[in-house]
Formats: C-alpha cells, structure tokens, sequence
C-alpha cells in the first residue's frame, strides 16, 4: 500500500440521520448494490460463500440423509474445500464443474440426471435426497430449475431439490437465504397434526442449552418441540408435519412458515430475538396470552436480571458493536443502552425491518454512528482507535483489535433469557481479563 | 462420470490467479462479481488478504445491472471508490457473470480512462479455467500497459541490464509459492540462485517502470513465460526457466527406465524438483503430471497433462509408479495407492496454508529416499 492514500475518513452515518430521513430513502450506505463492496477480513465472516455459520450450501445439507452436488463455474465452489473442511460437510460435496462451452449451450443442465445417478448408486451411505445447487450463472440465464431437478429425480430414483445460491439476487424479493428455508421444509407431507407438538423454525442449528423457551413451551401444553437442524433421519424430519404450530424465530423464515401454512395447514407466529429485559418478558407475556396461558418465567428473569446487575456494575462502558453477531446489532445497541451502556458505534447495514429498533435508539442515543462495513471507505478505518470498552462480534473486533472483543456468534443459538444471560456473563468475562485481546 | 469431483476440491480459478498478480501493485482492483468471487479470493485464494492490505473491491453487480448493461452504474461506483483510495490504475477482473452477459470490456476501459485518467488493465477471466490462466491473461494485460507507456507505443527499446545486476522473477504468487519471502525459497529450491537479487514482481515488490532493468528474467511458471517471452522481444533480456529446459534423452533411455516417481504439481516446480533429484543420483524414471499448464518444450516424454479426479488414480495404477509426490488432498483421489506417498502441498489444488518448510520437507524427504 506504499503507493496509495488514503483520502477521506471512513463515511457513516448517524442514527438521528437514518432516522430523520426515514426508511423509504434508506441510504446508499446500507445498500450494498450501490457501491463497491469491501470485503475486508471483517466482512468475509459473512460476505463470503464461506462465510462462517450457515451459508445456502451448508444450510442446505441440513436436509437429513442428504449429500450436494454444486453445479457451477469452479470459482463458486472453490471456498466449500476449506469451509466444508472446517464446518464438516466435504465429503457431502460433489461438484459438477462447468465450462464456458456450456455455458453456451446449457449443456451442464443435461449432465445433472447422470450426475445424480451416480451419486445415488456410488455415494455411501446411500444418500435419500440430492441438493443441486446453482450459482448466479444460472440465474442470468433463467435456467428452470424445478424442471431440471424433476428430470434427474426419476433418473436418480429419490429426490432432487434445487438450491439456489444467486449471490446476485441477495437484495432482491426472495434472496438465497429466504428461498433455501423454505426448500428445506418442501418435502414434508401433509399430516395428522398433532396439537402438543410445535417447530421451531428459522435457526440452522438448535436453541443453545439450558433455554428457557422449551421450558415455557412444555408450561404452554406442548410436549414435543421440534427442530429441522436436530433431525437426523427423513423419518424424524417427517415428524415436523405434525406440528399444531410453527415458531418463527428469524424473519426470513417467514416464507417458509407461509407455505407450511398453505401446503400442510400448520398456522404460525413470530418471536424477536431480543437483549432487552423488560422486552423479553413482555414479550412471552403477549405469547402466553395469545396461546391463552399464563407463563411462569419468574426464575429467568431474575437470572437475567442479576446478569445486568453485575455489568451495571462496571460503570458506563462503551461498545461496538458488529453485525456478526448473534443478535440484530440496532435492537442490541438499545437494550446496552437501556442498561446505562454507550455505544458509541455499530458497524452493520440496515434495513427497513430495523426502524422501530432505530427510532427508539434515536431517542436515547442519536449520535451512534453507524458504519457499513462493505462501504469502500472501511479501508481507511483507523484500527487503532483504544476508547471503546467492549466490542461484540467478530467484525467489530476486527476494526477495534484494541478493545475487548466477545465474538457471541455460535453456531447454537441464543434466545430470551437464556440469551441475554450468556452474554452478560461473556462481557463479564472478557472484563475480566488483565490484558485487551489483540 | 467426466467432470463430477467428490474426492478433490475445485482448484484455484483463473480470477483469483489474476488478483495474486496485481494485488502488491497499487491499483484498484475491481473483481466484476455479486460478490461472492470476491469473497472466495479474499477469503481463501489470496492469503495475503489478511497481512498485506490491497484496494481490492467487488463490482457488487445485481441481476437488474446484469440484464440492463448497467455500465454507467460500475463507471460511478469505482469513482466513489476512487475518492476513497489513491491508486496507480485500475483492473477489472472478470468472473462468470461478466462471461454470461458479454461485458465490453474494451469500451468499459476507454469510458474509465477518459472519466478518471488512471491506466486501466481488463482480465478476462471468466472462474471457469485454473489460476495459471488467469495469471498469465493479467501479466499480459499489465505488460501492454507498461510497455505501451514506457516504449513510446512500443517503438523505442532500452538496453537490457546495463550495469544491473537484477534478476527478474515472473510468474511467483502465493498460489504456487508459499511463505512471504519467495525469493528465500527459490534459493532453498535452486540453491545456484543463491547470492543473486532476485526480485519476484508483484511478490514482496512492485514491477518497476523500467522494465529492461533487470539482467536477466526467469519463468518460475507456465504463466510467467509469455511474460519473459515478450521482454526478450522488447528488450532482448535474456531469460531461464525454473527446472530448467527439456533435457535431450536418447529415446531407448526413456524408454529402459522403470517409472519409478511421479511428481503433481506446478510445472516448473516439478522440473525444479526432477532436476534436482536427478542431481543427486535418483535411480529410476521422474515423471511430471499436473492439472495446470503443461508447457510442451519444458516437458519430457513422460510427462502427463491431468483432467479430471479419475485421471491421477488411473495414471498411478497403469503405470505402477513405486512414490507419488504431490499435494496431501491427491490421496483421497487414489485411495487404494500402495506405495509411498510425499507431501508436497500445492495451495492452488488444496487451499492448505503451509510454510516453505513444508514444501522443502517433502523435497528433503524424496532427496533421503525411504524413510
């Protein structure tokens, strides 16, 4: 970098200005088609096709007693090598490579009921659903994919489902995210239902342990609560057809619970992942009493309240916070701030579903300022900034590696009580610490 | 089947071999993707990403600036990003997405010479071919702007390496060469090398504006040789390839040796490693076989250009070879190989950071015979 300068501060914005100007002129800032997108290290936790967590691929192999085979220029399989490797899905991979000749003829496309075949008769063990993923190639060249899919499915003699990894539709009306939740819940069949069970649907791996929701659901009559990422076998993903209710604990799971709705009449709500205390229980409250029960939470909340004791504790600490995070960085940064924390930064895009958090944050804390890490202006960021506290999530550690650093992104999932619990105790614990993590 | 892969990863694609190029140069380097080619060279190709910062950005195309031919759009993005970062030039790197909708590269790079006045390079690759493409496409687009501007349009000529004592590495990224100091590795690989200024353009240095500085150029790829091809044509700077070039055998000679060893790997590493090898008295037939360039004057006889997965357990088992040296990951594609296996790691095949140790270990290894 001898030979370049930097020539202006990295751009943000702050959250009195997203506010004012409202969400129908959501700023260039926070939509990524709109400029060049930095990826620096900070951003390929989640702007990668081997983003760490659950990207189309890994999230598709979710399906039980499934292998993928990914047919696509060799760039768009390259990553899965290394991120298969490390989140144990390579030897589910196979990868139909194609060429610009094929490109042209769509002759890749006729190739794929063979490939199935021999995967169904070599794979081992025997695979009883194939995933064909596509990459954005095929989305420009409008390739029907259900067609395909069915064509290879009486090839192969078991299922074949589309999986659509379109990085080129990410902003669009169903992005790869969206499409692939509801692919995953696309082969049960409609069933007796049964009243005491309930899914949870939206998360790629199950509630972290000790969650109170569980408890709850057992308090509100339902005996089996079932997730997609904790099933094993086609006869236990089978068992989600029965549920009397889908939960819906991520927002783009919604379609999915849609069609669950109109395909197999199991009816849905939604719960938000909250950090804010007095939120968390209201929120069961109105969950209770739209099932029509009253539920006893008490022994949670004082748990998590005592966890907020002992931060509270500390003093007015500052954070950053990231979006790499498990949790939605704005809704985040207003329950810190309702704790009596400053958070001076947040480093995450934002949409038009985040508002009602903004809003609120614009009354107590109008001068975050909030940095979009894909803005090409990250690459002057000045890393060496040291008057923040305590940064939560792996991105925000990345551009403040002198501050205090709590990843909270597992791959198991935090919830409720249960979830502002744990991460009160993981600042408590990194506070700990003598010396800051670089 | 032919093109179905379980047991090998996709090798690296000619994209991110463009990027490893230009990433020390100074420039703006636009990979025309949504995204995710960027991510996977940032991510994964480009090992340098997370140590050695680079203005390298993602085109972020949508589906709607595909179908529209939304030019104008890229044109403004990259003068935002322009405001940010001052830079030498600006390249374009393709991907399969500018490959679908037939990008005009050649109007996009006079649209962007004439709004901003930087030198632009266009690289089209396209993720469908290896890394050793798409390096060789980006040292090609970067000599022609080079010599376009210090030659006068090609006209003039400079004396080569009057007084220098440089010697000129083309073809060295990280995808063949491993660790941050490739010259110390070439010296370990080719110890005659030792004592010289070797300076790895565009790895650990820049290229400089002088081109004919250098003394002498060598190859230590397929994909530097156009390069030293072409400054020998300009300049008349002498060059060498790495391993050297195809011995004269007596065609009974080549033929009365067992196969004994088979070396995957980048070409002129391998020759690199026969011939040193053969220095040493190795008994038996060296054979050369790689999925990547295979250039025919630097190959012998027996040397085998590879295709596909099946190809590497076919060639072992009809011709019997006793060791197999190559990246870690060829073991999964010839599971039932009985003889010996040495590990030479190949970051373009397997992604498997590893130090020069590694590499020079598993050369060591062959050097000792069995062990």
């Amino acid at each position: 970098m001898s030979e370049r300068k930097i020539l202006r501060e990295p751009e943000y914005e702050t959250v009195k200005q997203v506010v004012m100007r409202g969400k129908e002129e959501i700023s260039v800032h926070s939509v990524s088609a709109c400029r060049l997108f930095y990826s620096s290290p900070a951003t390929l936790q989640y702007n990668s096709p081997g983003a760490f967590g659950f990207g189309v691929k890994r999230a598709a192999l979710l399906m039980p007693e499934s292998v993928m085979l990914l047919v696509s220029p060799g760039c768009c399989g390259r990553i899965s090598a290394a991120a298969g490797n490390r989140d144990g899905y390579a030897d589910k991979m196979y990868y139909l490579t194609m060429s610009e000749t094929d490109l042209v003829t769509g002759r890749h496309l006729s190739k794929i009921a063979e490939a199935c075949c021999e995967i169904a008769k070599t794979a081992k063990p025997a695979p009883k659903v194939i995933m064909v993923c596509i990459t954005c190639v095929d989305a420009l060249l409008g390739t029907d994919m259900d067609r395909v899919c069915r064509k290879a499915e009486e090839a192969a003699g078991i299922p074949v489902l589309p999986a659509y990894m379109y990085a080129i539709t990410r902003e669009g009306k169903n992005p790869p995210m969206v499409m692939i939740r509801e692919t995953l819940y696309s082969l049960l069949k409609k069933s007796a239902q049964d009243p005491e069970s309930v899914n949870l649907l939206g998360n790629f791996a199950p509630l972290q342990d000790m969650n109170e929701f569980p408890v709850l659901l057992k308090q509100a009559g339902f005996s089996h609560i079932r997730e997609l990422s904790a099933c094993r076998t086609q006869e236990e993903y089978q068992e989600l057809a029965k549920a009397g209710l889908n939960i819906v604990l991520n927002p783009e799971s919604r379609s999915a619970a849609e069609m669950m709705r109109n395909k197999l009449g199991i009816g849905y709500c939604e719960l938000t992942r909250l950090y804010s205390l007095p939120k968390i229980r209201k929120q069961y409250a109105l969950f209770g009493a739209a099932l029509g029960v009253k539920l006893n939470d008490e022994a949670f909340y004082e748990e998590a309240e005592q966890a907020v004791s002992r931060l509270k504790a500390h003093g007015t600490l500052s954070f950053a916070i990231g979006q790499m995070v498990n949790a939605n960085p704005f809704e985040l940064a207003l329950a810190l701030t309702g704790y009596g924390m400053k958070v001076p930064m947040i480093f995450a895009g934002y949409t038009a579903e985040d508002f009602p958090f903004l809003r609120e944050l614009s009354a107590v804390s109008p001068e975050t300022r909030i940095y979009s890490s894909l803005d090409p202006s990250m690459i002057g960021f000045d890393r060496t900034a040291g008057d923040i506290d305590v940064t939560i999530g792996k991105d925000a550690g990345y551009y403040l590696p002198l501050s205090r650093n709590a990843d909270f992104n597992s791959v198991r999932q935090p919830f409720g009580y249960r979830g502002l619990t744990d991460l009160m105790n993981e600042t408590e614990r990194i506070l700990g610490k003598t010396e800051a993590v670089v | 089947m032919r093109g179905l892969y379980h047991y090998l990863p996709p090798f690296a694609p000619d994209d991110s071999g463009a990027v490893s190029v230009l990433y020390e140069l100074g420039g703006l380097v636009v990979v025309m993707d949504a995204g995710g080619c960027t991510g996977n060279i940032c991510g994964f190709d480009e090992p340098r990403w997370h140590t050695k910062e680079s203005a390298l950005y993602s085109a972020g195309i949508r589906d709607i600036d595909a179908i529209m031919g939304r030019d104008d759009r890229l044109i403004s993005k990259i003068g935002n990003a322009l405001r940010t970062v001052s830079c030498r030039f600006i390249a374009l790197i393709g991907t399969p997405v500018p490959s679908v909708i037939g990008t005009d590269y050649a109007g996009l790079k006079h649209l962007l010479e004439k709004r901003y006045g930087l030198p632009v390079l266009t690289v089209d690759t396209t993720g469908m071919e290896y890394y050793d493409r798409g390096e060789e496409k980006a040292y090609k687009s970067l000599l022609a702007e080079i010599l376009k501007r210090n030659t006068g349009n090609g006209t003039g000529k400079t004396a080569p390496g009057e007084g220098s004592s440089v010697t000129g590495i083309w073809g060295a990224t990280p995808l063949d060469f491993p660790g941050e100091d490739p010259e110390a590795f070439l010296c370990e690989l080719m110890p005659e090398l030792s004592g010289k200024m070797l300076r790895c353009y565009g790895y650990g240095c820049g290229i400089p504006d002088n081109l004919a500085d250098a003394e002498r150029n060598i190859a230590v790829s397929p994909a530097g040789l156009k390069a030293v091809s072409v400054l020998k044509e300009k300049f008349g700077t002498e060059f060498s390839v790495l391993g050297g070039s195809r011995p004269v055998r007596k065609e009974q000679e080549e033929h009365a040796e067992t196969p004994s060893l088979l070396i995957v790997h980048q070409q002129m590493i391998a020759n690199a490693i026969r011939k040193r090898l053969e220095g040493k008295g190795f008994a038996g037939r060296i054979d050369v076989a790689s999925f990547f360039m295979l250039e025919p004057d630097y190959a012998e006889k027996n040397d085998v250009p590879l295709e596909g997965e099946g190809d590497i357990s076919k060639l072992v088992s009809e011709r019997g070879y006793q060791t197999v040296a190559g990246d870690p990951q060829l073991l999964n594609a010839m599971p039932e190989f009985p003889g010996r296996f040495v590990e030479l790691p190949h970051y373009a095949v397997s992604g498997d950071l590893c130090g020069p140790d590694e590499l020079l270990k598993g050369i060591k290894r062959l050097e000792n015979g069995n062990d």
